[in-house]
C-alpha cells in the first residue's frame, strides 16, 4: 500500500520533469542552434550532425565584425535605437494622459472611444503602409529618422493607452481626490502624485512598446528606401536576397544580435508581461 | 492681499474658473491621442481605400480610375484564392492548437512545479523574439540537407526526406509549427493567469459532489474561462489573420505561392510589382474581415464584460 503510493508519487515527479525538460528543450534548441551558428565558419554550418568542433577565436572575430562593420549593422542598430527611443517617448507623453483620462473620467462614449483606440492594435500594417508612406514622402520625411517615428509613434498609441490605463486602475482614484482637496489640479494631480506611483508601470509600458517596435518589419521595409537608413529587421531581411546562396553563419549572427537587447529587456520586465500583453481584455 | 490684485481677479473672474473646468475634462487628455490616430490610421485607411479604386503605379506614375476593377480582379485571380485558404487554414490551426497546448500547460503549471519562475522566463523568451529572426531560425532548423529537424526525423524515426520549405504542404505546415512554437506560450501565460482567479473553494466543492478530473474541467474550470479563452481567440486570431514576418522569412510564401499569405500577397503586389492600387483592394478585403471580426467580438465579449 505505502509503496504504492510512493511508486505512484515517484511516476507523477518523473511525468513532470520529463514535461518541464521537452518545453525548455523546445524553446532553447533554436536560440542554441543560431547562436552556435555563428560562431562557425560558414562551411561548418553545412554539417549534419552538427559537429562541435573547438570554435576558434578567429572565426567568432570575423562574424561579428563582418556584420558589425562590413555589413553596417552598427549603423542599422543605431538607427533603430533612435527610432525606438524617440517614437516610445512621443506614444509615452501622448499616451499617458489618454490612459489616465480613460482611467479616471466617466463621459459618454468612454467605452466605444476606448475599443477604438484598442482595434488599431488589430490594424494590418500592410493596410494603411501605402498612405503612410505617402503622408511621409509629402512631409519630406522619407529616410530620415522622423519618417519611421511618425508611424511608429501611431502604431504604439494602442498599447501605450491600454497598458497604462491597465495600471492607472490599479492606483485608487481616492489619491487624486486627495491631491485635489490639497489644491492640486487634474494636471497637476496627475504628474506630481499619480505618475510617481505609476513608476514601475510606466517603466514595464515603455519596456513593451519599445521591443514591439524593435521587431516591426512590414512598415519598416516599406518606408526605407536607402541602405544607410535601415532599422536592424530590415537590415536582417536583406541577407535573404535570391542572388547569392544564404551564408548561414552571418544570418545566425545578425539573428543574434538583433535579439539580444530584446531578450535582456523581457526578463526585465517578466513580472509585469501577462499584465502588458492583455491589458484591456483581461480585468 | 492688496486692492489691486483682489481687482484684477474679479475682473478676471470668468478666466480662472474656465481654466478649472479645462484642467478638469477628460478631452484634453484624450485629444491628442484622438487627433493623431486619425491623422495616422483613419486617413490613411480612408485614402486606402480611395486608391484601391484606381489603377496606380509608382513608376510609371499612372493614377487612373477604375471603380471596382481592382476588385474583380483580385476575385478572378487564383493566387488570391491560394492566399485565403492559407490565411483562413494558418488562423484555425495555430489558434486551436495554440489553445489547446496552451491549456494543457496552464493546467500542467498548476502543480506544484519545481521550477515555475523557469518555466515562466522560458515561455516568454520566444513571444518577445523578433518575429523575422524566428524565421530565419527556423529557416535553418527546417533545411533538408543540413537541418536538424530533418536529421532526427530520418535517424530516428527513419522517415525519407522531407522538403519542409520547398514542397505543398509541408512549407504551410512549417508555417504553423513556427507560429506555434513562438506564440502558444502567450496562450499558457494568459489561461494560467485566469486558472488562478478559479478560488480553490469552488473547485474542491465540485470534487465534494463527487465530480472527477475532467468533469472539474468540462463543468467547472472551462464555463469559468469562457472571458479568457475569447481574450487569446481574439488577439491570437488577429495577429495570424495578419501574419507576415515569418512568412517573408521562413518560406516567402513558397513553393509558388503555395504558403502565401492574404498580407504577403498584398504586399508583393505592392512592393514587388508596385501594383498599389491592386495591393490596396487585397488589404482592404482584409480589412473587411477584421472588422467584422472585431465587430463580433465588440457584440458579445466585451458589452458582457463592461457590464
Amino acid at each position: 500500500m505505502g509503496g504504492e503510493v510512493r511508486l505512484s508519487r515517484l511516476a507523477d515527479r518523473a511525468v513532470t520533469w520529463t514535461v518541464l525538460a521537452v518545453i525548455l528543450i523546445a524553446v532553447a534548441t533554436p536560440f542554441a542552434f543560431m547562436v552556435i551558428t555563428s560562431l562557425k565558419t560558414n562551411l561548418d554550418t553545412l554539417e549534419v550532425p552538427p559537429n562541435l568542433r573547438i570554435f576558434t577565436w578567429e572565426t567568432i572575430r570575423h562574424n561579428y565584425t563582418e556584420v558589425l562593420r562590413a555589413r553596417s549593422f552598427l549603423t542599422y542598430t543605431k538607427n533603430s535605437i533612435v527610432i525606438v527611443f524617440g517614437s516610445t517617448l512621443i506614444a509615452m507623453l501622448l499616451g499617458t494622459p489618454a490612459a489616465y483620462g480613460f482611467s479616471r473620467f466617466s463621459f459618454r462614449g468612454r467605452h466605444d472611444l476606448a475599443f477604438w483606440i484598442l482595434s488599431n492594435r488589430f490594424m494590418p500594417v500592410i493596410a494603411i503602409v501605402i498612405p503612410i508612406s505617402r503622408i511621409v514622402a509629402a512631409l519630406g520625411a522619407l529616410d530620415t529618422y522622423q519618417g519611421l517615428m511618425i508611424p511608429y509613434v501611431a502604431l504604439e498609441i494602442p498599447l501605450v493607452v491600454w497598458v497604462m490605463r491597465a495600471f492607472f486602475d490599479d492606483i485608487s482614484p481616492e489619491i487624486d481626490e486627495a491631491a485635489m482637496a490639497d489644491g492640486c489640479g487634474r494636471w497637476a494631480a496627475l504628474w506630481r502624485v499619480i505618475l510617481p506611483l505609476a513608476g514601475p508601470g510606466l517603466a514595464t509600458t515603455a519596456i513593451f512598446s519599445a521591443i514591439f517596435t524593435w521587431n516591426e518589419f512590414l512598415m519598416g521595409l516599406f518606408i526605407v528606401t536607402t541602405a544607410a537608413s535601415q532599422t536592424v529587421p530590415v537590415g536582417a531581411a536583406g541577407l535573404l536576397t535570391m542572388e547569392r546562396s544564404i551564408e548561414w553563419n552571418v544570418t545566425a549572427t545578425v539573428g543574434v544580435v538583433t535579439i539580444v537587447p530584446v531578450l535582456a529587456f523581457s526578463l526585465l520586465i517578466q513580472r509585469h508581461i501577462v499584465r502588458g500583453l492583455t491589458a484591456g481584455a483581461v480585468k | 492681499m492688496s486692492e489691486r490684485v483682489q481687482a484684477r481677479q474679479v475682473a478676471a473672474g470668468w478666466a480662472p474658473r474656465f481654466w478649472k473646468r479645462l484642467d478638469n475634462t477628460p478631452w484634453l487628455f484624450i485629444l491628442p491621442v484622438t487627433l493623431y490616430l486619425l491623422a495616422l490610421s483613419i486617413y490613411p485607411l480612408i485614402s486606402s481605400f480611395v486608391i484601391s479604386l484606381h489603377e496606380y503605379h509608382i513608376d510609371s506614375r499612372t493614377f487612373a480610375w477604375v471603380g471596382w476593377g481592382n476588385y474583380a480582379a483580385i476575385f478572378h485571380d487564383r493566387e488570391f484564392y491560394t492566399a485565403l485558404r492559407n490565411t483562413v487554414i494558418f488562423s484555425i490551426a495555430t489558434v486551436t492548437l495554440e489553445l489547446g497546448l496552451g491549456m494543457a500547460l496552464a493546467l500542467f503549471a498548476t502543480r506544484r512545479l519545481p521550477g515555475r519562475s523557469l518555466l515562466r522566463t522560458a515561455l516568454i523568451i520566444p513571444m518577445m523574439t523578433t518575429p523575422m529572426v524566428v524565421g530565419l531560425m527556423w529557416r535553418f532548423l527546417f533545411n533538408t540537407d543540413f537541418g536538424i529537424v530533418d536529421y532526427l526525423l530520418r535517424s530516428l524515426f527513419g522517415l525519407p526526406p522531407i522538403n519542409w520549405l520547398g514542397s505543398a504542404p509541408y512549407s504551410l505546415i512549417s508555417l504553423i509549427i513556427v507560429d506555434i512554437w513562438q506564440w502558444t506560450p502567450f496562450a499558457f501565460l494568459i489561461l494560467y493567469a485566469g486558472l488562478q482567479t478559479i478560488p480553490d473553494d469552488l473547485l474542491e466543492a465540485a470534487r465534494v459532489d463527487g465530480a472527477r478530473g475532467a468533469q472539474v474541467l468540462r463543468h467547472v474550470i472551462v464555463p469559468l474561462l469562457q472571458p479568457v479563452f475569447t481574450v487569446v481567440i481574439l488577439f491570437r486570431g488577429m495577429d495570424s489573420f495578419r501574419a507576415f514576418d515569418t512568412v517573408y522569412t521562413l518560406t516567402f510564401g513558397g513553393p509558388g505561392r503555395e504558403s502565401a499569405t492574404l498580407s504577403f500577397i498584398a504586399y508583393l503586389e505592392g512592393f514587388a510589382y508596385s501594383h498599389l492600387g491592386l495591393a490596396s483592394a487585397m488589404s482592404y478585403i482584409m480589412v473587411a474581415l477584421i472588422f467584422a471580426g472585431v465587430t463580433a467580438y465588440r457584440l458579445t465579449v466585451m458589452r458582457w464584460a463592461e457590464k
